[in-house]
C-alpha cells in the first residue's frame, strides 16, 4: 500500500489531496481540500490546505508529496510534475472516457488532449488574454451584484443573450458596463459572457482536434451556465461532425492534485521505495 | 433653502454634489456604481444630503473649540453609519448560516463570525474615536472587507471552520448590504451620534437648526456613463466631457487643459476662460491605459488597488513597459517578474505607460496649456501623478498642475453647475 | 400614407431592381459567357469595362454589403483563421472570408470567377495586395493601371499623358484579350454620354443640401445615392433613369420644405448642420445614423460621397475625349487628392453648406482616409472657425464599433456646439 499526496498551487487557490495508490488496482481518493488564496501568503495557504487534507485522511505517513502548478518551491515536496500531465491523469481518474481536459483557471485556461493512458497528445493555452478566466467572471459577478454560486443558474434563465466581445477581457468588461447602462438584464449578460468564454474554449479544443469526452476541471466546472454554453458552442463548431461530450465531476477542482498524487506513486515505485516524504511527527 | 444637484454616474463609482443658491458646494456623496444605477444615484444623493446637513450644522458653529466638537460629531455620525451596515452584515450572515445548515459545525461558525464582527466593531470604534483617523477608502466594502479577511485568516481552522467558508459567507452577504439603501435616515443617525458625544447643548441646537432647514431641490443634472438610464428629461442630461470641463474650471479657474482618467475612459479636454469645452479627445473602444488597467494589474499581483501607487513610488529604476494594452501588460508583468525585476520598478513602469497613453490623447486634443488640471480617480494615485508631472515637464516645459483632493467629484460638480444655470 | 411612401420610394425600388438584376447576370455569366472584370470603386472605369460587354464586380461593395447584412464578422473571422492578421484592412478580410465561404454575393447569388482583375491604383496601397491575393485565388490575368497621386494638388499634363498611354498600351489590350472583343471607341462614347447625364442629376441632388432644411442627409442618405454611379451602373440607361427619378424626388422635397427621411423619422427640425469626413461604419450603419438624427443633426456635405469620383467642382465625363476623361476621373477621386486639397474641400463645404461643424469618422482599416486626419481636424477648425469632432470605428469589423463610446463623443460634441452658441449669444 502506498499513500501519496498531490498539491496543486494555482493563481486563485491551493488544492491538496491524499490518495491510496495500491500496486495493483485503481487509486482511491482519501481526502481533498482546497483553499482560496485571497491575498494571503501562499505558503500559509499551502499549510492550511495540507493540514486539512492530511487530518481528514487520518494518515500519519505520506510516501510521496507531488506538486504541480506553481507549487515547485514547497519545502516538503518530493517531486514536481507539469500541469498538463497532472490534469490529464487526474481527469482520466475521475472520468475514464476523457480524452481532453479543459482547465479553467483563475487567470488562464488551457486545453490538453490525451490518449486513454493519460499521455499528453497536445496542449494549448489561452495566451495573454484573461477573458476566458475565472477571475474575469468573478469581477463581472461582483460588478453585477450577484454571488458566484448564483451565476450558473441565472445564466440558464437567459432568454435573449447579449453578444460580448471575445477578443479581450477589458473590452468584454466595457461591453458589460455598457449593457448595464442600456438596461439589459443580468441573465442575458451572464449568458453572453458564458457564450463568449465557451466560444474561446471551443476554438481552443477544436485547434487540438479533440474527439471523445472533454473533461472540464478547475473551479468553474461547477458553473452550470458555463457548461451548458460550452456544450452548445462545441455542437456549433463541430459543423455537422462529431460533437465531443462535455463531462465533469464533483472533484473536478482537484483534478490536477489527483493527477500529481497518481504520478507521484508511479515515480515512487519506479525509484524504489525510499523514506516516507512526510510523517506526522515531522515539523513542516 | 433652494439647492441643485449634479450626479455623475461613472462606471465604477457614482458621485453626487449639492450646491446652494449661490452655487457654493454644500454636500457631496459617493458610492459604488454596481449594476443598479438608479440605486447608486439614490445612495449617492442621500449621502450628499447627509453631508449637506453637516455643512449646515457647521454654519451654525464658529469657534475653534466648537470646530473640534463638530469634528467629533461628524466622526460619531460616520461610526453610526458604519456600525449600522456592520450590524446588517452580521444579520445577513446569520440568516445565511441558518439557510446553509452546517449541522454540528453551525454553532462554531456562528461563534467565529460573531468574534470577527466584534473585532471589526472595536477597530471601527478606535478608527473613528481617534482625532485624526488615517485616510482610507470611504467604501464600507473596502474598509470592512480587508478587516474581515484579516480576522478570518487569523481565526480560521483548517480542520473546522475554514477561511474559505468564512469568506464565502462574507462574499454572499456583502453584496446585499451594498444593494440595500440605508434604513436609517439622517435624523436617527445624528441623534445616536449626539448621544455618543453626550449631547452638548451647542451641537444639539445647531443640529436642530440644520435639520429644520428645508432643502428644496430646484434642479438635478445627470452625467457620466450611465446617464442615459437616469429617469431625467433630456435637457437635464449633460455629457461628462462638458461637466469635467466646467467642474475643473470651477475648482481651478485658470484651467485650460483637463485630463480625466476614469475607470473606462481617458479624456483630454481643452476649455476656454469660462470653462466651455473647445476640443476633446478620448480613448477608442479599448480601455487600455484607463483606471481599470490598474485594477487588472492589482488582480494580477494579488494586491489592493490603493497599494499600487505607494509601492511604485518606492521604485529606484523605472522599467520600460512596452505594452499599453491592459492584457498584454499583465503578461509583460509576469515576464518581468520571472526575469527578476523588482515589483516596485515594474509598477513604476506600468504607471508611466498609462500616462504615456494619456499624453498621446492630450497631444491629439491640442496639447497642454497652462493651467493643467488632472481629474478622475487615478488623480489620487501618487505614482500616476509623479509620472504625469515628469512627462509634462519633458514635453511641454513647466506647467501648473492642479489636483484637487476632491477631484473625483469634478464631473458631478460640473453637472451641478449646469443645474444651477438651468434653475436660474 | 402607403401611397406617398411608395411614390417617394421609386428611386429606391429602381436601385433594388438594378442591383438584383446585376447579381443575377453575374450568376448566369458562366452560362451566358459574359466576361467578368473585377475592379475597385475609386476611379473605376465602368464605361470602358462595359464597352467590352463585360460585367464588373466590385469587391468593396460586396464587403460593405456583407457588413450591412451582419455577415462580415464571420467572414473576417474566417480570414483571420486563414492567417490574415488583425491589422489587415477588414474589407480585404471580409472579401477573402466570403470567397472561402463559397463566394456567395450579398444577395445570395453565386459570384463568377474573374476573367481579368483590373487594378486601378488610386491612393490605396492595399488594393495591390488585395488583388495579389485574388490572383493567387483565381489564377487569372491582372492589369495594373497606375494613377499618379495628386501630390502637388493637381493632375499635371504629363500625368494625364502617362495614364492615357497606360490605357492604350496596357489596359485596353488586356481587356481585348480577356473578353475576346475589339476596343470600340464609339461604344465607349455612348456610355460616357450617359454617365455625364447621370452625373448632372447627382450633383443637383447633393447640392440640394444647401437648402434649409436640407432635403437629404448628404452622408448616411447619400451613400445610397452614390451607390449606382460609383459601382456598376455609371453610363448605363438604368443609371440615368435612377438619377432622374432621385432628382425629381429630392426637388419635390425641397418644394415641400421637407427634411430628409432618417431611421428615426423625417428630420425637419435641423438643429445641427454637419459636414462629415471619412467612410461610414457599415455593420452598425442605422444605429450610427440614428445617433445623429435623434439629436437633430443632419449631414449637409461629406467627402466619402466623392470616393469614387468628384463631380461637384465641375468634372463630367466627356465623350469628346474618351481616354483623357477617364484619366481625369481617376486622378480626381477623393483618396487621390492630397491632404491640403482635402482640407480645402472640407473648408469649402463648411462655408458653402453653412455647417455648424464637422465630424471625422476615422476608420481603423483604411489609411488612405485616416492618415493625416488629426492634422486635417486642427487645420479645418482653424480655417473654418467651427469645431470638429473625432470618432473612431471601422468599415466592416463589428468588433470595432463601440456604440457607447461613439454616442458619448457625438453627444459631447453636439453639446459643445450648444455651449458655444449660448456663450456667443450671452
Amino acid at each position: 500500500m502506498c499513500i501519496t499526496a498531490g498539491i496543486d498551487v494555482g493563481s486563485g487557490a491551493v488544492k491538496c489531496v491524499v490518495m491510496k495508490c495500491p500496486e495493483n488496482g485503481a487509486p482511491e481518493l482519501m481526502a481533498a481540500h482546497s483553499s482560496r488564496i485571497r491575498r494571503r501568503e501562499v505558503a500559509n495557504v499551502v499549510d492550511e490546505a495540507w493540514t486539512a487534507a492530511v487530518s481528514a485522511a487520518g494518515v500519519d505517513e505520506v510516501a510521496y508529496v507531488a506538486t504541480t502548478g506553481e507549487g515547485e518551491d514547497i519545502p516538503f515536496a518530493t517531486g514536481h510534475f507539469y500541469g498538463m500531465t497532472t490534469h490529464a491523469r487526474g481527469a482520466l481518474h475521475l472520468d475514464p472516457s476523457a480524452r481532453a481536459v479543459l482547465d479553467v483557471g483563475a487567470l488562464h485556461s488551457r486545453a490538453v488532449a490525451m490518449d486513454e493512458h493519460g499521455k499528453v497528445l497536445g496542449y494549448k493555452m489561452t495566451s495573454q488574454c484573461a477573458s476566458g478566466s475565472g477571475q474575469f467572471l468573478e469581477n463581472i459577478a461582483r460588478y453585477l451584484g450577484v454571488s458566484q454560486s448564483e451565476v450558473g443558474s441565472l445564466s440558464l434563465a437567459a432568454t435573449d443573450p447579449e453578444n460580448v466581445s471575445s477578443i479581450c477581457a477589458v473590452l468584454a468588461e466595457t461591453d458589460v458596463i455598457n449593457m448595464v447602462s442600456r438596461g439589459i438584464n443580468t441573465p442575458d449578460i451572464l449568458r453572453g459572457i458564458h457564450e463568449s468564454m465557451a466560444g474561446r474554449f471551443a476554438r481552443l479544443l477544436r485547434s487540438l482536434d479533440v474527439r471523445g469526452t472533454v473533461f472540464v476541471s478547475g473551479g468553474l466546472a461547477s458553473d452550470v451556465g458555463l457548461m451548458a454554453a460550452l456544450e452548445d458552442s462545441l455542437a456549433k463548431s463541430a459543423r455537422g461532425g462529431a460533437v465531443p461530450t462535455v463531462a465533469t465531476h464533483d472533484q473536478a477542482i482537484h483534478a490536477g492534485a489527483i493527477g500529481a498524487a497518481i504520478w507521484g506513486a508511479f515515480r515512487y515505485r519506479k525509484l524504489g521505495k525510499g523514506e516516507a516524504a512526510w510523517k506526522s511527527t515531522m515539523e513542516v | 433653502m433652494r439647492c441643485v444637484i449634479g450626479i455623475d454616474l461613472g462606471s465604477t463609482t457614482t458621485k453626487a454634489v449639492i450646491l446652494d443658491e449661490d452655487g457654493a458646494i454644500i454636500g457631496r456623496g459617493i458610492t459604488n456604481s454596481r449594476s443598479n444605477y438608479e440605486l447608486a444615484s439614490a445612495v449617492a444623493r442621500s449621502e450628499a444630503f447627509a453631508d449637506a446637513r453637516f455643512r449646515l450644522v457647521a454654519r451654525e458653529v464658529r469657534g475653534e473649540l466648537d470646530q473640534a466638537l463638530l469634528g467629533r460629531l461628524e466622526r460619531a455620525f460616520r461610526l453610526e453609519q458604519t456600525l449600522g451596515q456592520l450590524g446588517r452584515l452580521h444579520e445577513l450572515i446569520e440568516e445565511e448560516i441558518e439557510r446553509r445548515q452546517y449541522g454540528e459545525l453551525g454553532p462554531t461558525v456562528r461563534e467565529a463570525v460573531g468574534s470577527i464582527v466584534k473585532a471589526i466593531e472595536l477597530e471601527e470604534r478606535a478608527h473613528f474615536g481617534s482625532e485624526n483617523p488615517p485616510l482610507r477608502s470611504s467604501f464600507f466594502r473596502d474598509a470592512v472587507g480587508s478587516a474581515y479577511n484579516r480576522y478570518a485568516e487569523e481565526i480560521s481552522d483548517p480542520k473546522g471552520v475554514t477561511f474559505d467558508l468564512l469568506l464565502g459567507l462574507y462574499d454572499k452577504c456583502i453584496i446585499r448590504v451594498e444593494n440595500e439603501p440605508m434604513d436609517l435616515g439622517f435624523q436617527e443617525l445624528i441623534d445616536n451620534a449626539l448621544d455618543r458625544i453626550e449631547n452638548p447643548t451647542l451641537m444639539v441646537d445647531a443640529v436642530r437648526a440644520a435639520a429644520s432647514t428645508e432643502l428644496d431641490e430646484a434642479c438635478m443634472v445627470g452625467t457620466g456613463y450611465g446617464r442615459a438610464t437616469l429617469p431625467f428629461p433630456k435637457e437635464a442630461i449633460r455629457s461628462e466631457i462638458l461637466c469635467h470641463g466646467l467642474g475643473a474650471h470651477a475648482m481651478f479657474p485658470g484651467t485650460r487643459t483637463v485630463l480625466d482618467i476614469g475607470g473606462q475612459d481617458t479624456k483630454a479636454i481643452q476649455v476656454d476662460d469660462s470653462g466651455i469645452v473647445t476640443s476633446f479627445q478620448m480613448n477608442d473602444r479599448c480601455a487600455a491605459g484607463c483606471g481599470r488597467y490598474l485594477g487588472y494589474i492589482a488582480d494580477e499581483m494579488n494586491m489592493g488597488l490603493h497599494e499600487l501607487g505607494p509601492m511604485a513610488e518606492k521604485s529606484t529604476r523605472c522599467v520600460k513597459i512596452n505594452s499599453t494594452c491592459t492584457v498584454f501588460a499583465g503578461a509583460e508583468l509576469r515576464e518581468r517578474l520571472s526575469l527578476g525585476e523588482r515589483r516596485e520598478d515594474i509598477l513604476a513602469g506600468l504607471h508611466r505607460a498609462i500616462i504615456l497613453r494619456a499624453m498621446s490623447l492630450l497631444a491629439r486634443s491640442g496639447g497642454i496649456d497652462d493651467e493643467f488640471t488632472f481629474t478622475g480617480g487615478v488623480a489620487n494615485n501618487e505614482a500616476a501623478v509623479h509620472a504625469l508631472r515628469d512627462l509634462v515637464d519633458e514635453n511641454y516645459g513647466q506647467k501648473t498642475l492642479n489636483i484637487s483632493p476632491d477631484s473625483i467629484y469634478t464631473g458631478a460638480l460640473g453637472g451641478a453647475l449646469f443645474a444651477h444655470r438651468l434653475a436660474s | 400614407m402607403a401611397e406617398t411612401s411608395a411614390a417617394k420610394d421609386r428611386s429606391m425600388i429602381l436601385q433594388k431592381q438594378m442591383i438584383a438584376n446585376h447579381y443575377r447576370q453575374l450568376e448566369n455569366a458562366p452560362e451566358t459567357g459574359d466576361p467578368v472584370v473585377y475592379t475597385f470603386v475609386p476611379g473605376n472605369m465602368n464605361e470602358l469595362v462595359r464597352s467590352f460587354g463585360a460585367l464588373p464586380v466590385l469587391p468593396e461593395i460586396n464587403a460593405l454589403q456583407s457588413g450591412m447584412r451582419q455577415k462580415s464578422g464571420d467572414y473576417i473571422a474566417e480570414a483571420e483563421r486563414a492567417g490574415h492578421s488583425e491589422d489587415v484592412c477588414t474589407y480585404v478580410k471580409c472579401d477573402i472570408g466570403m470567397i472561402k465561404a463559397g463566394n456567395i454575393s450579398p444577395t445570395g447569388t453565386r459570384l463568377p470567377k474573374p476573367d481579368l482583375l483590373l487594378l486601378s491604383y488610386t491612393g490605396c496601397y492595399t488594393f495591390m495586395k488585395w488583388f495579389e491575393l485574388l490572383r493567387e485565388e483565381y489564377d487569372c490575368p491582372t492589369v495594373f493601371f497606375h494613377v499618379p497621386y495628386q501630390g502637388d494638388g493637381t493632375i499635371e499634363a504629363e500625368h494625364r499623358d502617362y495614364m492615357m498611354r497606360q490605357l492604350r498600351e496596357e489596359v485596353i489590350p488586356a481587356l481585348e484579350k480577356a473578353t475576346g472583343r475589339r476596343y470600340d471607341e464609339d461604344r465607349l462614347r455612348e456610355y460616357l454620354t450617359l454617365s455625364a447625364q447621370a452625373e448632372d442629376d447627382l450633383v443637383a441632388v447633393l447640392q440640394s443640401a444647401k437648402n434649409r432644411p436640407s432635403p437629404i442627409d448628404a452622408y448616411f442618405g447619400a451613400v445610397y445615392y452614390v451607390g449606382p454611379i460609383f459601382s456598376s451602373f455609371r453610363g448605363t440607361p438604368e443609371g440615368v433613369e435612377y438619377y432622374r427619378a432621385l432628382r425629381e424626388e429630392v426637388e419635390a422635397r425641397v418644394a415641400a420644405g421637407q427634411g430628409p427621411m432618417t431611421p428615426v423619422g423625417q428630420l425637419d427640425d435641423e438643429k445641427y448642420r454637419l459636414v462629415v469626413e471619412g467612410p461610414p461604419n457599415w455593420t452598425s450603419f442605422r444605429e450610427f445614423w440614428s445617433m445623429f438624427a435623434s439629436e437633430g443633426a443632419n449631414v449637409v456635405a461629406s467627402t466619402y460621397t466623392k470616393v469614387g469620383g468628384t463631380y461637384d467642382f465641375g468634372f463630367r465625363h466627356d465623350p469628346e475625349d474618351p481616354l483623357g476623361t477617364l484619366a481625369d476621373y481617376c486622378g480626381g477621386c477623393y483618396t487621390n487628392i492630397n491632404l491640403p486639397g482635402r482640407v480645402d474641400m472640407l473648408v469649402d463645404y463648411i462655408r458653402e453648406y453653412e455647417a455648424d461643424g464637422f465630424v471625422i469618422n476615422s476608420v481603423k482599416s483604411c489609411n488612405s482616409f485616416s492618415a493625416g486626419q488629426l492634422m486635417m481636424l486642427r487645420e479645418v477648425e482653424k480655417r473654418a472657425g467651427v469645431p470638429g469632432a473625432f470618432i473612431e470605428s471601422d468599415l466592416v469589423d463589428p468588433r470595432y464599433f463601440s456604440a457607447a463610446n461613439i454616442k458619448n463623443r457625438l453627444e459631447s460634441y453636439l453639446q459643445m456646439i450648444d455651449a458655444r452658441r449660448m456663450g456667443a449669444s450671452a
